[in-house]
């Protein structure tokens, strides 16, 4: 029930608030007020109007009836007199119309009336009789009331004056003889006053009803169209349709105003387009300082994980740097411990065997600490560099080499040797072919060949020590060149080898621009190829003539 | 008269098996020699020895542990005690596998070289008495 009413109430609610609502509201009171004002002032003035018509109506009536009287006033006629009265009184209009005279109707029409006593201070004669003694009537007096019925009337008193010529049978003695009353209805002008303020009050409601409905389709049309026009276009920008446009194209404030929303549209979307080419920019450049910053952390991380690697392997280089050391001088050490303990003190030769078994290792390990020592300055020291001929180098140690390989029937052959020249250190060339030299010669049975090959190809020299002697186990092929690793083989020659001379040789070709490889077969023999960039003639003679200057200097 | 224990030394450095051979055979021990692994087994098998003397860095890096394995693999000379003596100290880093895989390393002594000669026989008695309990 109360569920009903407030559904009732709130259309009502929601109506007051409306704009078109208040406008009429406000319009419609003030007009009503206003054209109440005019109906009633309207109203009053046509109200007296009819008044003083109706007044005159009633003098012009009251003078007839004296006028048409006087005559049969003059003749003491009086039942004529009466006729005259009761045809005035059959009139519509006329309610009564009677001669009073000393306080007594004289004559009237209505004929029971005539005789009775009129009370002096009844309405009709109230005001000049008011007081006792008073002045009796001298002018004609008006007066509305209501009659018993309820009949709303005018009454109009006209005195009638005892002139001379009714002195023959009146007497002079008083002014006014007596009184003509005639009531007149007043309905018809109630009436017509009524119908009047119907039509004024039907013009009024009419009015208000239509200007009612003009204010309101007007703030249909001109205010509540566009607002919501407005109002629905801020919520489609609201939810981020920028690309709508109000469609008012009016004039007046409101389109004005849809304008100027228009413009602040267009200027937002404009913003928003900036923001959004700004942001993505701002998202491309943190992408790009991403990747960036990701591959700089991968490049610490490996750089990291090559440090560490490079730290590892330095750790593990030196602990067998120690053992190398240390195994050698275990036996020096027992060998010598004994000799001193007397162990061997019946026994001279052992004792003496065992002296210089001490005294080789000593020797062996001094080789291998120079050894160490060079190779570990290889990479610190900086050398000159300078253009040396192959030729002479190659030889030179074929020749040196050669001498000691004698002793096991061991050949070394020098195939081709070409006349070039490289940019290096004479010394460690030399050194590089002699230690893969010296290597062939030891790990190798007696009789095995062992040559020395040069190649030019193209602008590199290749430099091939090879041999026909036992090979290397594809195992060790990997490990060859670093740094203290002995084959199985070296170690089972009893040769005490440094196992250094690959990782020097291989660090000296480093130095010089080329690279090493080695190819083997077990039991067949193997081959180490240096490569080595060639120094070009003219640039030879250049540097050649560069170098005289300099020690000339 | 006992009988004369029988001692193998294995390890490739030559002086040092001399010289520790020397003192051996002075102490009235049998000495045989192996200069590498796959000899050391082999003449162990063949010869039985009392007590093995093994080194751990020959021809292999690690070539000593994976010896030792092998000597305890086999029920012949399974029981036989083994002196490991090697040039670089058990704490080192150096990647022998039974250590970095926590195997047991199934010797019964393990010394840096070189050994003092007193400490070798008393080391080698020591080791021969309780394995003969």
């Amino acid at each position: 029930m109360d569920k009903g009413i407030s559904k009732l109430i709130r259309p009502l609610t929601c109506l007051k608030k409306r704009l078109a609502f208040k406008v009429i509201l406000w319009i419609g009171l003030i007009l009503v007020v206003f054209l109440e004002l005019v109906c009633y002032l309207d109203l009053r003035s046509h109200k007296n109007l009819l008044f003083k018509q109706m007044k005159e109506e009633a003098y012009r009536l009251s003078d007839i009836i004296k006028r048409s009287t006087h005559h049969d006033m003059m003749r003491a006629r009086s039942n004529e007199l009466q006729e005259v009265l009761e045809t005035i009184g059959s009139q519509e209009d006329v309610r009564k119309a009677r001669i009073i005279e000393r306080g007594r109707v004289k004559m009237a029409s209505q004929k029971e009336e005539v005789g009775r006593e009129v009370d002096k201070k009844a309405e009709a004669c109230y005001d000049c009789h008011e007081e006792e003694g008073k002045k009796p009537l001298t002018v004609t007096r008006y007066r509305f009331f209501k009659t018993e019925d309820g009949e709303r009337v005018l009454g109009f008193v006209n005195p009638l004056y005892n002139d001379e010529e009714c002195h023959s049978c009146h007497g002079s003695d008083t002014e006014v003889l007596g009184v003509l009353d005639i009531i007149l209805s007043m309905e018809k002008v109630y009436k017509n006053i009524n119908i009047h303020q119907n039509r004024s009050f039907i013009f009024i409601l009419a009015g208000f009803v239509l200007i009612a409905i003009s204010i309101g389709i007007l703030i249909l049309r001109f205010v509540n169209r566009p607002i919501k026009q407005l109002s629905d276009g801020t919520k489609r920008i609201t939810n981020g349709d920028l690309k709508y446009h109000i469609p008012i194209n009016t004039e007046d404030e409101i389109g004005e105003l849809a304008a100027s929303f228009n413009n602040m549209t267009d200027n937002l979307r404009a913003s928003r387009k900036e923001i959004e080419a700004w942001n993505e920019e701002l998202s491309d450049r943190v992408k790009v300082a991403t990747t960036q910053l990701e591959k700089t952390n991968n490049d610490l991380e490996i750089a990291n994980k090559k440090l560490s690697e490079s730290d590892k392997k330095k750790s593990e280089v030196v602990m067998l740097v120690a053992h190398d050391i240390r195994a050698p001088l275990a036996s020096i050490k027992s060998c010598l411990k004994v000799v001193l303990d007397g162990y061997l003190k019946n026994d001279r030769p052992k004792e003496m065997e065992m002296i210089r078994r001490a005294e080789e290792r000593v020797e062996s390990q001094l080789d291998f600490v120079k050894n160490l020592l060079d190779f570990t300055r290889m990479e610190e020291e900086h050398r000159e560099m300078r253009p040396i001929e192959i030729k002479p180098i190659v030889k030179n140690v074929a020749d040196m080499m050669q001498a000691w390989a004698n002793d096991k029937h061991i050949k070394v052959e020098i195939r081709n040797l070409p006349d070039v020249s490289i940019m290096g250190d004479e010394d460690l060339i030399e050194r590089s072919l002699a230690n893969l030299i010296s290597n062939a010669i030891k790990y190798n049975p007696p009789d095995t060949l062992i040559w020395v090959d040069c190649l030019l190809k193209g602008e590199l020299l290749e430099i091939e020590v090879g041999d026909n002697g036992v090979g290397i186990p594809d195992d060790e092929i990997p490990e060859l060149f670093e740094i203290l690793f002995r084959g199985v083989n070296a170690r089972r020659q009893q040769e005490h080898g440094s196992g250094l001379g690959l990782s020097i040789v291989k660090r000296a070709v480093n130095i010089h621009g080329g690279h090493i490889r080695v190819e083997s077969k077990l039991g067949a023999g193997t081959s180490f190829f240096i490569t080595l960039p060639v120094l070009k003639s003219e640039k030879k003679e250049e540097l050649a003539s560069a170098h005289a200057i300099s020690k000339e200097n | 008269m006992p009988e004369t224990k029988k001692v193998l030394l294995v390890d490739d450095d030559v002086d040092l098996v001399e010289a520790n051979k020397i003192v051996l055979e002075a102490n009235g021990y049998t000495v045989v020699t192996a200069y590498n692994g796959e000899d050391g087994l082999n003449t162990a098998l063949k010869e039985t020895p009392d007590i093995i003397i093994l080194d751990v860095s020959m021809e292999k890096k690690d070539e000593g542990f994976y010896v030792s394995q092998r000597i305890r693999s086999r029920p012949e000379i399974a029981k036989t005690p083994i002196l490991m003596i090697t040039a670089i100290h058990k704490c080192t880093k150096l990647k022998f596998s039974p250590q970095t895989d926590g195997e047991y390393l199934p010797v019964n002594e393990f010394l840096d070289k070189p050994v003092d000669p007193s400490t070798l026989i008393s080391l080698v008695e020591k080791w021969i008495k309780a394995s003969q309990n």
